[in-house]
């Protein structure tokens, strides 16, 4: 089975981008809430029985099928019940593995994650502000809830959910379709999807948050994601691994930016013991990856830095030559972004 | 020893609107008291329950829906355990992750576990 961490979390997500996919997202709300209700029965099953050996192919089978019912209920969506029903059935009776008993129908991982990528796609949308598309994906990619978006983005509950429901309605009425960008957009949807997981991501780095646990959550979402991303022809790139790069190396640094009074501690006054270092390697190769073809992006630019003082045993001996040559890059190829985007590798 | 039916009320969490993260967790709880009984010799089987079902009442033996999933005493569940006698038993029955769950619930429905003792059957 899949790592057991963030399980419903991660499940919630596939789930979503599945039902999704063959539903579209105008019933991105009925949806989301036959995804819960999935959710709380496995919880009320499982809590008192050993999980089945295949529980995302027993949540997914559940999931869809009270999709099912509640569009049967209305009328003006009977039609697109019944053509998933059949869909569906075709699919257990090709059997995709292990038989095809409901049971044990195992979905392929390179599929879920095509699926969660068509939703990643559609909620990097242009028509969504930045933020609408960071809250809509941490609630059907991501998994999260509400309150954990509110405590995340340090919004009110109350505004995050009119956010997601204007942000809901955008996506509607925009038409916006399920699928994988293609021919001349497709460069353009891929770096929108990027820029989403990296705003993401510095959601989860700001340095005044009060809830540590949450931030890590943000930033291990947004890497989680954008790894799938990269495991995808539609996003292998040399800027999606310099974003991971950018990510990783951030990243492994967040536990000791935390003191032993819950303080925020600067690079210098870091225990740099307490940093990942298996997190730090898996960034430095993603950085030597990133550089094929000569590609160049602010990721690669972010990336080398922190990956400077990654590998740096202490303040003193950081190659601050080799820093001092990249910021002032950065200042001259992308100055727009030069002022907002400093601040997290200071910290 | 004796035998003891624990019957789970309530705390249904579809009206807590758990996160995922928070659904996980509880399950988290429940998998391990349920393991932790078998393994201190409690434990002697037990199933969840669908909500709802039908009730047959009366003397016309009359067919209705029910329980409804809203009822505050809706049973989610059982299990049977064996122990020395019935205090040691609601003693268990408090350890049970339902009264964690429904931490943000109010009293009026606030989940509850029913300690039956079962009728000893020997001559």
């Amino acid at each position: 089975m899949r790592d057991f961490e963030h399980f419903f979390r991660h499940e919630s997500g596939h789930l979503t981008a599945a039902l999704t996919k063959v539903f579209g997202l105008g019933q991105l709300s009925l949806v989301e809430d036959v995804v819960q209700e999935s959710l709380i029965d496995a919880f009320e099953r499982w809590k008192f029985q050993a999980m089945p050996e295949n529980p995302s192919g027993w949540l997914y089978r559940v999931a869809r099928n009270k999709a099912i019912d509640r569009l049967r209920r209305d009328q003006r969506f009977a039609a697109l019940a019944e053509q998933a029903a059949w869909h569906w059935e075709g699919d257990m009776n090709r059997g995709s593995g292990g038989g095809g008993t409901e049971n044990t129908m195992r979905r392929d991982e390179r599929e879920r994650e095509e699926e969660a990528l068509i939703l990643l796609f559609a909620v990097a949308h242009p028509g969504l502000s930045q933020t609408s598309q960071i809250a809509l994906l941490l609630k059907t990619l991501g998994g999260f809830s509400v309150p954990e978006i509110s405590r995340a983005l340090f919004t009110p509950e109350e505004a995050v959910a009119k956010r997601l429901f204007r942000a809901r309605q955008t996506l509607k009425a925009e038409a916006v379709v399920m699928e994988m960008p293609v021919g001349e957009s497709r460069a353009e949807r891929v770096e929108a999807a990027r820029m989403a997981l990296y705003l993401l991501f510095n959601e989860g780095c700001h340095a005044s948050h009060p809830d540590e646990a949450i931030r890590r959550d943000l930033c291990f979402e947004a890497l989680r994601l954008t790894l799938i991303l990269h495991r995808h022809p539609v996003g292998e790139e040399p800027e999606t691994a310099a974003l991971i790069a950018l990510m990783a190396l951030h990243a492994a640094r967040l536990d000791a930016r935390v003191g032993d009074q819950g303080e925020l501690l600067l690079l210098d006054a870091q225990d740099r013991s307490r940093w990942d270092h298996g997190l730090i390697a898996q960034g430095l190769s993603y950085l030597d990856q990133a550089s094929e073809n000569q590609a160049f992006s602010r990721y690669h630019l972010e990336a080398s830095i922190a990956g400077v003082h990654a590998v740096a045993r202490d303040v003193a001996s950081t190659d601050w030559r080799a820093l001092l040559h990249l910021y002032d890059l950065w200042r001259r190829i992308f100055p727009a972004q030069w002022r907002i985007s400093t601040a997290p590798s200071l910290s | 020893m004796s035998q003891f039916l624990f019957l789970f009320k309530g705390g249904d969490p579809q009206s807590r609107q758990l996160s995922p993260e928070e659904l996980q967790k509880h399950m988290g709880k429940w998998t391990v008291w349920m393991q932790s009984l078998t393994e201190r010799g409690y434990m002697r089987g037990g199933l969840p329950l669908e909500k709802g079902g039908k009730i047959v009442k009366g003397p016309e033996r009359l067919i209705t829906d029910g329980p409804f999933p809203e009822s505050k005493d809706l049973v989610g569940g059982y299990i049977l355990i064996e122990a020395k006698d019935i205090d040691e038993a609601a003693k268990v029955a408090r350890e049970c992750p339902l009264f964690e769950d429904a931490q943000n619930l109010n009293a009026t429905n606030a989940p509850s576990v029913e300690v039956r003792p079962v009728m000893n059957m020997g001559m």
